[in-house]
C-alpha cells in the first residue's frame, strides 16, 4: 500500500533492530537453534506464497501477509499460536488491508488443508484442524500484536521507480530477488527502498550491466548501506542452498513448541504479547 | 477483564450503517473519548473491511488537524475504535452562528486548519472522500480536526473505479457527478471549497436535491464547462449538455469574503479537476499570508 514511508507506522514503529531480531530467533532456543528458526521462516514463507498463489492473490498481498507473519514470530514464541493457523490468518487479514476483497474464509481453509495434503504433505502427518472461528480469533491477536499497524511498505514500488532507467532484464532479476528476501529478515530491519536498491545492485552485477553500475556510482546513497543489505540476502541464499526442506522440516516442526488445543477447540496458547517499547 | 470496562459510556452521539458512536469516559484517567463501535455481524468476514480501512489509515495519519485514534478494543464479537473526543462539529457550529455569522478571522483559521489536515492526508496518498461540515470537528481551543475516515482510501492502489455513492451530494464535485471514476486529491479540494463558502455565509453553497439538480446548481454558479476548458468532458459517462451558463459573480454569492479569499475559493471550485489548486499550494495563498 502506498503513502509516505518516512511518516508511516512502518518506519515509525516497525523497523526492528537486528539485536531484537536475534532475540526473537533465540526465544525458543530450548528446542530450536537459530538456523532452525530461520529455516522455519523460509518454510512458512513458502507456505504463505503457495496459499496466496492458489487463491490468485497479487504478490503485494502475499508479501504483506509474510511480513505480518514475521512480525508476529519475531516478537512471540511459536508456542503462543500455531504457525499453521497464523499463516492463513495473515493471508486473510492482508487480503482485506490490500483491498482485493476478503477471501471467503471457508475457501481459505479448504485450500490450506489441500495444500497440507499435497505440496506440503512432508510437513504434517495429520489433517488441518482449524475452523473459521479460529482464524477470526487469531485475526484479533495478530491485529493487536501489531498495534494495528497494518500498512506495510514493500520494495516493489521503489523498485519499479528506480529501474525505469535500468532496463527490463535488470528489473526482472531484481524482482525475483525481492520475492526471495521475504524468506529472511531484511524486510523487518531495513527500509524498503534500500532493499530495492540492493536487489537492483545484485541484479546489475549478475547481468554485468555497465550502464547500471554507472547509475549506482552516481547515487547519493552510500554503497556500503546497500551492500550491508546485500550481505544479508547472500546469507539467506547460502542457508537456503544447503536447506533440504522435505528432509529437515519434519524434525524441526517436531521440536517446535506448540500451543495446546483446549477441549472447546478455542485457542489456548499463552497470550501473545504486545511489543513493549514499540507503542 | 472485559476491556470495555475501562470506559464508562455516557451517551450515544451517532449511529450509522457500520454501528454506533458513544461519548464515554476513561475510568482511570477521567478523559472523555468517543467510542465507535463496529458490529461484526457477518460471520465470515471477521473484522469488517470498512473498520480495517479506518484503522489502517488512522494509524498513518497522526496530525494535529486529524482526529486521533487512541485505541482499538475487541470483546464479545464487537470491535471498538477509541477516538479523542471533540466537543462540536462544524455543522452545529455554523447552525448556531446563522444569525451572527462567523467572524472572518475565524473563517480563515478554520480554513487554514482544514487545508493543513488535508495536505497531510494527500501527502500520504490518502483521500478523505467525504468531507462535509459534520465530519469537521471543533474543540474548545478553536482547533479543527478531520474525522470519519470510514470512506477514505489510499488512492494509488491499482483499482480504477470507486463507488459513485461516496461524498455527500452537496459537496460532490462535478467530475464525480458526471461519472468520472478516476479520483484524485482534487475531489477533497472541491468539497473544501464548498465548506469554505459555507463557513463564510453559514448557508450551504450548493444544496442540490438530486444529482441532476446538483450539476445544474454547480454550473449555474461556476459556468458551464466546455471541451476547451475541460478536454474530455463530453466523453464522461453521464455527460449531458448543460451548456450556456455564464459564471456568476462570486462576490455576490459570498459577500463576506475579501478579494483574496474569493480568489482562493474560485481556485477550489474549478469544474475541471486538474485545474483545482492543491492543499499544499492553497496554504501558501495570499489569503493566508496577507493580514
Amino acid at each position: 500500500m502506498a503513502g509516505n514511508f518516512w511518516k508511516s507506522s512502518h518506519y515509525g514503529q516497525w523497523i526492528i533492530s537486528e539485536e531484537r531480531v536475534l532475540e526473537g530467533h533465540e526465544r525458543d532456543s530450548k528446542s530450536l537453534s537459530v538456523d532452525d528458526v530461520k529455516k522455519l521462516h523460509i518454510f512458512f514463507a513458502n507456505f504463505i506464497q503457495a496459499l496466496g498463489e492458489t487463491n490468485k492473490l497479487r504478490q503485494q498481498v502475499i508479501a504483506t501477509a509474510t511480513v505480518y507473519f514475521k512480525r508476529f514470530y519475531i516478537l512471540n514464541s511459536f508456542k503462543s499460536i500455531d504457525p499453521f493457523l497464523m499463516a492463513p490468518t495473515c493471508i486473510f487479514l492482508a487480503s482485506k488491508v490490500e483491498e482485493c476483497g476478503p477471501i471467503p474464509i471457508q475457501r481459505l481453509i479448504t485450500v490450506c488443508s489441500s495444500l497440507i495434503k499435497s505440496k506440503f504433505n512432508f510437513a504434517m502427518t495429520n489433517d488441518f484442524l482449524y475452523r473459521p472461528q479460529h482464524v477470526l480469533e487469531c485475526e484479533f491477536y495478530l491485529l493487536e500484536m501489531m498495534d494495528c499497524c497494518l500498512i506495510v511498505h514493500q520494495p516493489y514500488r521503489p523498485l519499479t521507480t528506480y529501474s525505469e532507467s535500468l532496463g527490463p532484464e535488470v528489473l526482472n532479476t531484481a524482482w525475483h530477488i525481492i520475492n526471495d528476501t521475504l524468506r529472511c529478515d531484511v524486510i523487518l530491519t531495513h527500509p524498503p527502498y534500500l532493499i530495492a536498491l540492493s536487489a537492483l545492485h545484485m541484479s546489475s552485477v549478475i547481468h554485468n550491466n555497465e550502464n547500471a553500475m554507472k547509475w549506482f556510482s552516481e547515487l547519493t546513497i552510500s554503497i556500503e548501506k546497500i551492500t550491508q543489505v546485500s550481505q544479508q540476502i547472500i546469507q539467506l541464499y547460502e542457508l537456503w542452498r544447503g536447506f533440504d526442506e522435505k528432509k529437515e522440516i519434519p524434525g524441526i516442526l517436531f521440536r517446535m513448541p506448540r500451543p495446546r488445543m483446549s477441549h472447546s477447540g478455542s485457542l489456548s496458547g499463552s497470550r501473545c504479547s504486545t511489543p513493549s517499547g514499540m507503542r | 477483564m472485559n476491556p470495555m470496562n475501562k470506559y464508562e459510556k455516557l451517551e450515544k452521539i451517532g449511529e450509522g450503517t457500520y454501528g454506533t458512536v458513544f461519548k464515554a469516559k476513561n475510568r482511570q484517567t477521567q478523559e472523555i473519548v468517543a467510542l465507535k463501535r463496529y458490529r461484526l455481524d457477518t460471520e465470515d468476514e471477521g473484522i469488517p473491511s470498512s473498520a480495517l480501512r479506518e484503522i489502517c489509515l488512522m494509524k498513518e495519519l497522526k496530525h494535529q488537524n486529524i482526529v486521533r485514534l487512541q485505541d482499538v478494543l475487541h470483546s464479545d464479537r464487537r470491535l471498538t475504535l477509541v477516538f479523542e473526543y471533540v466537543d462540536q462539529d462544524l455543522f452545529h457550529y455554523l447552525e448556531s452562528h446563522k444569525n451572527t455569522g462567523v467572524n472572518p478571522t475565524k473563517v480563515k483559521k478554520f480554513m487554514y486548519q482544514l487545508l493543513k489536515g488535508l495536505a497531510f492526508c494527500h501527502a500520504q496518498n490518502i483521500l478523505h472522500r467525504d468531507l462535509k461540515p459534520q465530519n469537521l470537528l471543533l474543540n474548545a481551543n478553536g482547533e479543527l480536526k478531520l474525522a470519519d475516515f470510514g470512506l477514505a482510501r489510499v488512492f494509488n492502489v491499482p483499482l480504477q473505479s470507486y463507488s459513485n455513492e461516496v461524498v455527500t451530494l452537496w459537496y460532490r464535485p462535478p467530475d464525480v457527478l458526471l461519472g468520472n471514476k478516476r479520483y484524485t486529491t482534487s475531489i477533497d479540494i472541491w468539497s473544501a471549497g464548498c465548506i469554505f463558502a459555507e463557513m463564510a455565509t453559514c448557508e450551504p453553497l450548493l444544496p442540490g436535491i438530486d444529482e441532476e439538480d446538483q450539476l445544474l446548481k454547480i454550473f449555474q454558479l461556476v459556468g458551464s464547462p466546455t471541451e476547451d476548458s475541460w478536454p474530455g468532458i463530453t466523453r464522461l459517462p453521464r455527460y449531458s449538455n448543460i451548456s450556456g451558463f455564464p459564471p456568476k459573480p462570486i462576490a455576490n454569492v459570498v459577500p463576506s469574503l475579501n478579494t483574496t479569499g474569493l480568489d482562493l475559493l474560485l481556485k477550489h471550485l474549478k469544474s475541471n479537476p486538474s485545474h483545482r489548486i492543491s492543499a499544499e499550494e492553497a496554504l501558501l495563498h495570499e489569503y493566508f499570508t496577507s493580514s
